[in-house]
């Protein structure tokens, strides 16, 4: 049997079936995402942070505090997507700024708040809260 | 918004265009068409970011608004096409009234492909198409990296106004400020033009990134080697899930990749050809630019085609001295205005990359005489290797086995660099995981898949160069 007709049936029988599969599952993965909550997951962040927009300065840094019971993964996601969704201002996890920003899925502590040295702004519910910073 | 869409794509498109013209010949053909069209694209993003990056650092102050100072500079860099020895008769024949003959060697006309191989690509292309656009859809603002780096750099870049700088602030290094700016300052480009920092454009821009590079795989292996094989190689392209979802991420990994492969395919058409494009030197040297000024890596990589392309030149014996300071004086010529703007944005904004902090004598040293070090990183290399793809890596192998090597001894330039690249790429990533200051493992386990799915396009055609067709070509005539 010639080495082209091999190819051929190894095409057919091997590299085919597997770009289905592979497409086919990144297809079905993604439509069970689509279902999920997952998709809007990011778009309701950004929902939450935009009210801040109207009391933070349009440039500068702002403080980032959140809560302490969250995985570090979501944290982490959360305090990426903070300073995207905040750009241009610089956004750094410190308290020693006019402005802090507090990022909850608990409602906020206010003896917690209150012992790192920060004021409450305003309350805009949904877990986001706005502070007055410590003097560095 | 699409108006002002096309006018941002126009205005560095012509110059570019006319450069490819310049390097490539008159198309004979809707795949030759495609290739200069996906370079040209590709080449008008790279300039076209420099541009706006300069527009904002406005090194002249008096410079009137973006679109006026791009037509400027886009209508003189049309001249820099005709200043190439021999390119005038090309250049020309890509305008509406020109009609000059191709230079360029025509590609396998005698081949014809089955109906059938074209019906499983198509299939395979709608699904790899369908499967990109559900990623998208799923992450409209792409993945990590994408809002963390690529696209928060965009915003920095079109929402900053005067302290657009502040996004190369060491106070954001987590999101590695130094990074150079192709992708990000496209992305900000195009918004400025529309006025708005829609999603749709990192979108556009990542999708574009995507099917370019298969169709530029596809389009060259047409040209150069079968149109079979063009499809086959875009049948394992599209089979690579990691190529679909992270380009649908919007990572940077698959624009890069673009550059790398573009680069190689230059000096891959100039390798078949008897009479050497100076135009198409250039060419290689702009994509490599825009390697360059996509990602770090891309400067390593403009170092790894200066060996690749010396080693394959003295391996071959194919080029005396003369041509190969030529080659090498066209090539700089393209590379240089992109490095000249890379430079400046490194001493001007960028902070201290990371890989060069906390790099005491000392610690250096052991790092890099650290044996379990060594072991860490060729584990890692073989492992990632093997499951690349989950699992295509073998399937591609048994294939390569059993389709056997048709060597054309017209390529054996092509192929020596490519394989010089792929090593010299292995050993310069090797040193650069055995100098870094950050944790080995971690850095094994978010970086090695993306840097080999950079130079998967790249392998793909290479490979694919010298595999045997399925359907074996017959003799022209």
């Amino acid at each position: 049997m010639n080495r082209s007709r091999v190819s051929v049936a190894l095409l057919l029988c091997m590299v085919l079936p597997f770009a289905v599969y592979v497409n086919g599952r990144i297809i079905s993965k993604e439509m069970e995402r689509l279902k999920g909550a997952d998709r809007t997951e990011e778009a309701r962040y950004e929902r939450r942070l935009r009210p801040l927009t109207e009391l933070l300065p349009e440039h500068g840094v702002v403080g980032y505090v959140t809560d302490d019971r969250m995985s570090l993964e979501k944290k982490l996601k959360d305090f990426y997507l903070a300073q995207y969704m905040l750009c241009p201002r610089l956004i750094v996890r410190d308290v020693h700024h006019p402005y802090v920003i507090g990022v909850y899925y608990e409602i906020a502590q206010p003896d917690r708040t209150a012992s790192q040295g920060l004021s409450l702004i305003k309350d805009f519910g949904y877990g986001i809260q706005l502070y007055q910073g410590r003097e560095p | 918004m699409i108006g002002w869409t096309f006018l941002s794509l126009a205005i560095p498109f012509v110059p570019a265009y006319l450069l490819v013209r310049a390097g490539l010949g008159r198309t004979s053909g809707p795949m030759d068409g495609l290739l200069q069209l996906l370079l040209s694209v590709g080449v008008a993003f790279g300039i076209s970011s420099c541009t706006y990056f300069l527009w904002l650092a406005k090194p002249i102050p008096w410079l009137p608004g973006l679109a006026a100072s791009e037509v400027i500079l886009f209508a003189f860099l049309c001249a820099v096409p005709f200043c190439f020895p021999g390119s005038r008769q090309a250049v020309l024949g890509a305008l509406p009234f020109g009609r000059t003959g191709s230079r360029f060697p025509s590609p396998p006309r005698h081949e014809r492909v089955r109906p059938w191989l074209v019906v499983c690509f198509s299939l395979i292309l709608a699904m790899a198409v369908c499967a990109l656009l559900m990623v998208m859809s799923n992450k409209l603002h792409g993945s990590n990296d994408a809002y963390a780096v690529w696209n928060l750099r965009a915003r920095f870049l079109f929402r900053g106004g005067d302290h657009w700088a502040d996004g190369f602030s060491p106070l954001i290094s987590w999101s590695n400020p130094d990074y150079p700016l192709l992708l990000s300052a496209t992305i900000a480009r195009w918004w400025a033009y529309v006025g708005s920092d829609t999603i749709v454009v990192p979108q556009s821009v990542a999708f574009f990134f995507v099917m370019a590079t298969a169709g530029l795989l596809i389009s060259a292996l047409f040209r150069l080697r079968s149109r079979s094989q063009g499809l086959v190689a875009g049948l394992f392209l599209f089979s690579t899930a990691f190529f679909v979802r992270l380009g649908g991420a919007q990572y940077a990994d698959v624009p890069i990749g673009f550059f790398l492969f573009a680069t190689v395919l230059a000096f891959s058409l100039n390798d078949v050809r008897r009479d050497k494009s100076p135009a198409l030197y250039s060419l290689a040297g702009i994509t490599a630019g825009c390697a360059a000024w996509t990602k770090n890596e891309g400067m390593f990589f403009v170092l790894a085609i200066f060996g690749a392309r010396l080693v394959s030149a003295i391996l071959s014996g194919t080029e005396g001295r003369k041509g190969l300071v030529r080659e090498i004086a066209f090539f700089c010529a393209g590379l240089a205005p992109f490095l000249a703007v890379l430079f400046f944005f490194k001493i001007k904004y960028a902070p201290t990359a990371d890989m060069f902090r906390n790099q005491g004598a000392g610690l250096f040293l052991g790092r890099m005489t650290d044996l379990h070090r060594y072991v860490m990183i060729v584990k890692a290399y073989s492992r990632e290797i093997v499951r690349w793809g989950n699992g295509l890596f073998p399937v591609l192998l048994v294939y390569a086995l059993i389709a056997g090597i048709r060597y054309n001894p017209r390529h054996l330039r092509l192929v020596l660099t490519g394989a010089a690249l792929f090593v010299l790429m292995f050993c310069g990533y090797f040193v650069v995981y055995l100098w870094t200051p950050n944790d080995l493992a971690w850095m094994l386990g978010g970086s090695l898949e993306r840097l080999l799915l950079q130079l998967w396009p790249t392998f793909l055609f290479v490979l694919f160069m010298v595999l045997r067709p399925i359907e074996a070509e017959r003799p022209k005539g």
